[in-house]
């Protein structure tokens, strides 16, 4: 299976994206030489940690970032055009139709004095031929699909009077309507309950299927990864450290990174009220960034060579590659000897 | 035997919106419906349901966010709803919230110090005192000295997460209603904020309501378990009860949809119809969409104790088949 999707060409490609923020202190380099590919009926998890850059990746690809942001190199590739050279006219035609986001925070993207049907119409009536009563039917039909009870109703109701739940499912219901090529879902399911999570990623497994739509999933939730990504990407501090197809990466992490995520995660079956494995210290930070592997502090596995050179993605085969001098071998539980060095 | 620090009796919050567009009918949404439950001091009440449940107004309501259609609420034996502003104030302190919506909760305007010092002020700290103790809170959530010059947009979303846990635990409070606390980090930050609130509570004797949708996460950090549907509570019992042996179907269809971060597990469950979801009719509240439902479900079903401290709201309780 993996060969045959290496043969495919990606429908959505990130290549060498580098996007900074200039700000007064310095320049944050938030997004710093990322490549991902996204591939047709396909979706790609990204995960990593909090502030490594997975949102701004997210918003780069759909030319979002607000100054001082700002993309300074890289290609993001459709298909074969570059939306990095396109003029921001031309890029708004892109945006919903060939490209679709589910926005992290629900809350700041809708408009509070709207009341839910605006954007709904608002991105049917720009991106299809329907007439306003349609796209009300529409609009009211995909506010049903996500989920959302009495959608005649609450088609007219205002954000706030929305629970977050309901506010996350009417953004989904936007980044759908028009059935985009690609859709960035960035924590798309975090404020829902697990029964209506479980509904909108079988709503996207069947878009996904009808429209061969090619998505990318950023989220905290490795549950939701092993269940819907097919590979996975890892980040840290801007950077790619990891990535492989799902099955090797929670099997064969070979990231330390990755290895203390994997810890990390709270299982139904640890002792409750115990503590929880952690990465001891901190990401570094980005207006200091240490000199070869910018994990390195952190990590038990560190030799010499880890100050002195980055190490590049390394490739493991069969479509996995780890940016590790070392690239230790994994369980789950943490060595003994690892821990008291 | 513990006493309860919050007690909650029938509580009720209903919305009314008004009619709109299309001539709709104004409509009243029964956010909070008749709800009753304790907290006792020193132990974390998960609180976990649908979406829309009222978990959130719950919690926005016994610190008086929101003002209750009917019910009472105690804090030890202090009837909350009855007490003017000022003789709130006091217990302002003792209760924080962390909200669910990290951004719209903190003052875009404000830089992280000014954020944690507005906490700060009851206390009557000098500025140096001030000073070290922001630094000192920063810590605690994982965040940079450094980082109190900055502002809210600058910081990445779990990274604002932190500022509002930090700000929460700027006054020391006895109790703390964490809404989704940490459904926007990292599992690594996840473990670490969980990890401080367990230690902060065996230090300080914290009590919490903790609102999650991760089941995993709420059973790794609740005593007791409410599962609320619809403004209702539907069952709680003890955290390891509702793990080992829901007794409403309600919470049998939660645990069945769980996420389990292994690719060789078997995959969650949908369940069918999500269009049949949360439509109200007489009678138990989650008859619509439960496949044990029964003619007999017409009639509402009382919240009863099924075996000692375990409650739920379901005709058939005891007869459902085990997990
Ligand atoms: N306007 C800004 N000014 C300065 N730095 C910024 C700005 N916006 C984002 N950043 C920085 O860019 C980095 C990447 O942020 P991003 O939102 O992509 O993180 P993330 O990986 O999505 O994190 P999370 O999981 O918490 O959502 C962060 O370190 C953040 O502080
Ligand atoms: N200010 C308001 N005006 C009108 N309706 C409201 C208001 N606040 C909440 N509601 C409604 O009350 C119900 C409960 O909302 P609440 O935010 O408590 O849910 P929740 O259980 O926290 O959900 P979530 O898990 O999605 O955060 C929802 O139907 C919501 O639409
Ligand atoms: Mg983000
Ligand atoms: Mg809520």
């Amino acid at each position: 299976m993996t060969e045959s999707l290496e043969a495919a060409s990606p429908v959505l490609s990130i290549r060498n994206l580098k996007t900074h923020f200039f700000t007064d202190l310095g320049v944050v380099p938030a997004v710093d030489g990322v490549d991902l590919e996204v591939f047709a009926g396909q979706t790609l998890g990204v995960v990593g940690e909090s502030g490594c850059g997975k949102s701004v990746t997210g918003l780069s690809a759909m030319r979002l970032v607000a100054p001082p942001g700002k993309i300074v190199s890289g290609e993001i590739l459709l298909r074969d055009e570059n939306l990095l050279t396109l003029t921001e006219k031309e890029m708004q035609q892109r945006r919903g139709r060939d490209l679709g986001m589910i926005f992290q925070e629900p809350m700041t993207s809708l408009d509070p004095l709207y009341p839910v049907r605006d954007p709904l119409m608002e991105a049917l009536l720009a991106h299809t031929a329907m007439t306003k009563q349609e796209a009300l039917q529409e609009s009211i039909r995909l506010l049903g699909a996500v989920g959302i009870p009495n959608p005649e109703k609450r088609v007219n109701s205002y954000p706030h009077e929305l629970s977050g739940g309901m506010r996350q499912r009417v953004m989904i219901a936007v980044a759908l309507s028009c059935k985009p090529a690609v859709l960035i879902a960035d924590e798309p399911t975090t404020a829902l309950d697990v029964t209506v999570q479980a509904q909108i990623l079988a709503l996207l497994r069947d878009l996904q299927k009808e429209t061969g739509t090619a998505i990318l999933m950023i989220t905290h939730n490795l549950g939701l990864v092993a269940e819907n990504c097919q590979t996975v990407a890892v980040m840290y501090a801007g950077k790619v450290v990891e990535k492989a197809p799902v099955r090797t990466l929670f099997k064969n992490p070979r990231h330390p990174y990755t290895q203390g995520l994997l810890r990390a995660v709270p299982r139904l079956d640890h002792p409750p009220k115990q503590p929880l494995p952690t990465i001891p210290g901190m990401v570094p930070n980005p207006l200091r960034l240490p000199t070869g592997c910018r994990f390195r502090s952190r990590c038990l596995f560190a030799i010499d060579k880890c100050a002195a050179e980055q190490p590049p993605l390394a490739e493991l085969g069969g479509g996995h590659v780890s940016a590790c001098w070392v690239q230790p071998e994994f369980s789950l539980v943490p060595s003994e000897t690892r821990a008291a060095s | 035997m513990t006493e309860p620090l919050i007690r909650v009796e029938n509580l009720t919050k209903h919305f009314h919106s008004g009619g709109g567009f299309l001539g709709g009918s104004a409509s009243t949404v029964r956010a909070v419906d008749g709800i009753s439950f304790e907290v006792l001091r020193g132990e974390t009440l998960g609180l976990v349901g649908e979406s829309g449940s009222g978990k959130s107004t719950t919690g926005r309501l016994l610190l008086r966010l929101v003002e209750p259609t009917s019910g009472m609420a105690y804090y030890e034996n202090q009837e909350l709803f009855g007490l003017s502003a000022s003789e709130m104030k006091p217990l302002r302190r003792k209760m924080q919230i962390v909200f669910q919506d990290p951004y719209g909760s903190l003052n875009p305007r404000m830089t992280v110090s000014n954020i944690l010092r507005e906490g700060l002020e009851p206390l009557g700290l000098s500025r140096t005192e001030e000073e070290a103790e922001i630094t000192r809170l920063l810590e605690i959530v994982g965040l940079r000295s450094t980082h109190r010059n900055r502002y809210p947009h600058e910081f990445s979303g779990g990274q604002r997460q932190r500022i509002g846990i930090a700000r929460a635990l700027a006054v020391k409070p006895e109790f703390l209603i964490a809404d989704e606390p940490v459904s926007a980090l990292d599992v690594s930050i996840q473990a670490q904020v969980l990890n401080l609130l367990l230690e902060l509570q065996q230090r300080l004797n914290l009590t919490m309501l903790f609102i999650a949708h991760d089941l995993a996460v709420v059973r790794h950090m609740s005593d007791r378990i409410a599962v609320m549907y619809l403004g209702k509570i539907v069952e709680i019992a003890e955290s390891g009860q509702i793990y080992l042996n829901p007794r409403h179907p309600y919470t049998r269809s939660l645990l069945a949809a769980i996420p389990i971060p292994d690719p060789d597990a078997k995959p969650a469950e949908t369940s069918a119809d999500p269009g049949a979801q949360s439509v109200r009719s007489e009678g138990c509240v989650f008859r619509s969409r439960c496949s044990f439902a029964t003619d007999k479900c017409a009639q509402e079903p009382a919240l009863v104790e099924v075996e000692p401290g375990h409650l739920s709201a379901c005709h058939f309780a005891n007869t459902l088949p085990s997990l």
